[in-house]
C-alpha cells in the first residue's frame, strides 16, 4: 500500500526509498493505487525529461502514458540491488522518449499539426526548491568541461551510442568510455538526497 | 586511477547505464557482472543513481491534470499486474478428464445375463440352456474381439499422438521465433576462448518462451557448455548444452520462470556436467543481453 502524503512528508531519505520499493512491490501485485502514488510522486521528475527529449508537450505525455503502463507490466523486474526507483524510472521514461523520437523521425512533428496540452502549473513552494537543484545540477554539468558535457549530452538526451559519440566528435572510443564515466561520477556526487523534485 | 587501470569494465558501466555500449562491450560487461565483479556492481547502482542528477538537470515542467486520469483508465492498466497467463492448465485437465472418460469407459464391465428360467419343461430348459450358452458363448468372442479391437485401436491412437507432438515440436520453433511479442538476440562472443561459436537467442518476454539456436559447439575433452539466463547480475542455469554432431543445438524453452526480469542469456564453459556451483565456474564465453 503506498504511503500517505502526511506519513511521507515525515519520512527521511531511507525511508523513503524504502517505502517507494514497497510501493514498486505493490504494483507488481497489482495495486493500482499504489501505481497513482508512485505517479504522483515521480512524474514531477519524470516528465522533465519526457518534455526535454521529445521537444513537445503533447509527445511527453504520450511518452508518460507508455512508461506507466511498463512500470505497471513491468513493476516485478525492478531489481532494488542495481539501483534506486526515481533512477529505474528514469530510465525507462528516458529509453521510451528516444524510442518516440526515433519513431516519430519519419513524421510531421507533432507540434506543428496538434494543439500542445495545457501544462499544469507546479506548487510554487516546492517549484522554487525544485528549480534551484536543477539550476545547481545544470552548472555542476556545464563545469564538466565542454568535451565531458557534450559527451553526456549526446549519450544521454540524444540517445547516441559510444561509437556513435567517437565518431560524431572525432574523439578515440576510449576516451569517449572514460569521459562518459568521469562525468557521471562527478554528477553524481552533485545529487542532494530526498525528494529535491 | 590506478583502480582504474587494473579495472577497465569500470568504465564499460557508465555507458551501460546510458544504453550507449556497443554489443560487443555489452557482451563484456555482462559477463563481467555474471562473474561476480562487486566493484562493478556497485558502479552500476552509483552510476545509475547518476542518470537522475543529469536528468534532473532539465527544467521543471507538468503534464496537463488529463494525463493522470489518462493513464490510470489506460485499458492495459487493469488486472493483476505482470501477471502470467497460463492456458494449459484448462486445456490440460480436459484431456485428463477426456482420458479418465475413456478409461472409465473401457472399463465398464459387461453386465451379467440373468438367466433366470420361466419355467416350463426340461426340454425346453435344454434348449433355453443351450441358447444361453451360445448367446454366452457369442457374448465373450465379441467381448473378447471387441478388447482386441480397443487395443489396436488405443495403439493407433497412442501411434498418432506421438506423431502429432513430434510435428508440433517441429513446428513450434518456427512459429515461436516468428510470433508478435518474439525478438531474437544474437549471442555475442566475449573473447574469453578462441572458438567460432555462434548463436541467437529468441525470447517472448510476456510468455516466457525461448528458443536458443547455437552452432559450432565443440566443448573441449571434458568439458561442456552451458546455458544461464540473468535477472540482473544472478545467473540461473538452464541446462548442459547438448550439441549434434555437427555441433548445432536447438534448445526449446516452453516458459522460463520471472520472464520479466531476464536481462540475458549467457553460455558459460563448465566442467563435464555443468557448473558445480549455482554460478559459472569457467568462462562466459557468449552473453544476449535482453533488452526492454
Amino acid at each position: 500500500m503506498a504511503p500517505g502524503s502526511c506519513e511521507g512528508a515525515l519520512m527521511n531519505a531511507p525511508d523513503r526509498a524504502a517505502a517507494d520499493i514497497r510501493s514498486l512491490e505493490s504494483v507488481a501485485n497489482g495495486d493500482r493505487e499504489a501505481l497513482a502514488f508512485l505517479y504522483d510522486r515521480f512524474t514531477p521528475l519524470l516528465f522533465p525529461v519526457a518534455l526535454r527529449i521529445t521537444g513537445s508537450s503533447a509527445d511527453a505525455e504520450d511518452v508518460m502514458q507508455e512508461v506507466w503502463v511498463q512500470v505497471w507490466r513491468r513493476a516485478s523486474s525492478f531489481d532494488a540491488a542495481r539501483g534506486s526507483v526515481p533512477a529505474w524510472l528514469m530510465t525507462i521514461t528516458r529509453s521510451r522518449a528516444l524510442d518516440h523520437i526515433r519513431s516519430r523521425s519519419a513524421r510531421t512533428k507533432r507540434e506543428e499539426v496538434a494543439e500542445p496540452p495545457k501544462q499544469s502549473a507546479p506548487d510554487p513552494g516546492r517549484s522554487a526548491e525544485s528549480e534551484s537543484v536543477r539550476a545547481k545540477l545544470r552548472a555542476a554539468f556545464e563545469e564538466l568541461g565542454p568535451e565531458r558535457a557534450q559527451v553526456l549530452e549526446l549519450a544521454y538526451w540524444e540517445g547516441l551510442s559510444q561509437s556513435e559519440i567517437a565518431e560524431r566528435t572525432g574523439s578515440p572510443l576510449g576516451t569517449v568510455k572514460s569521459w562518459t564515466r568521469q562525468g557521471l561520477e562527478r554528477m553524481r556526487k552533485l545529487l542532494p538526497d530526498g525528494d529535491w523534485w | 586511477m590506478a583502480k582504474h587501470e587494473r579495472h577497465p569494465e569500470l568504465d564499460l558501466v557508465a555507458g551501460y547505464v546510458l544504453q550507449a555500449l556497443g554489443p560487443q562491450d555489452e557482451a563484456r560487461l555482462l559477463a563481467h557482472l555474471m562473474e561476480g565483479c562487486e566493484e562493478c556492481e556497485a558502479a552500476l547502482r552509483d552510476l545509475s543513481d547518476a542518470t537522475v542528477a543529469v536528468g534532473g538537470s532539465a527544467p521543471s515542467a507538468m503534464p496537463s491534470d488529463a494525463l493522470r486520469s489518462r493513464v490510470l483508465s489506460d485499458p492495459r492498466i487493469s488486472g493483476s499486474a505482470g501477471a502470467s497467463s497460463d492456458g494449459g492448465d484448462g486445456r490440460d485437465s480436459g484431456t485428463d478428464a477426456d482420458a479418465r472418460s475413456r478409461r472409465a469407459q473401457e472399463r465398464t464391465p459387461l453386465r451379467p445375463r440373468d438367466g433366470a428360467r420361466t419355467g416350463g419343461g426340461r426340454a425346453m430348459a435344454g434348449m433355453l440352456a443351450a441358447a444361453c450358452l451360445i448367446l454366452a458363448f457369442g457374448n465373450y468372442w465379441f467381448w473378447q474381439k471387441a478388447g482386441e479391437f480397443r487395443a489396436e485401436r488405443d495403439a493407433v491412437q497412442q501411434t498418432l499422438r506421438e506423431v502429432e507432438a513430434e510435428l508440433s515440436a517441429k513446428e513450434w520453433i518456427p512459429k515461436m521465433v516468428t510470433a508478435p511479442g518474439t525478438d531474437c538476440y544474437d549471442l555475442a562472443l566475449t573473447g574469453s576462448i578462441d572458438a567460432p561459436l555462434n548463436g541467437t537467442a529468441c525470447f517472448a518476454k510476456e510468455s516466457g518462451a525461448a528458443v536458443v539456436l547455437l552452432a559450432e559447439l565443440r566443448p573441449p575433452s571434458g568439458r561442456d557448455y552451458e546455458l544461464w539466463v540473468l535477472r540482473g547480475s544472478v545467473p540461473t542455469s538452464l541446462g548442459v548444452i547438448t550439441a549434434d554432431d555437427e555441433g548445432r543445438a536447438a534448445i526449446r524453452l516452453d516458459a522460463i520462470p520471472d520472464a520479466s526480469a531476464i536481462t540475458a542469456f549467457a553460455v558459460s564453459l563448465e566442467p563435464a556436467g555443468g557448473s558445480p556451483e549455482a554460478a559459472p565456474t569457467g568462462p562466459v564465453v557468449m552473453v544476449a543481453p535482453v533488452t526492454s
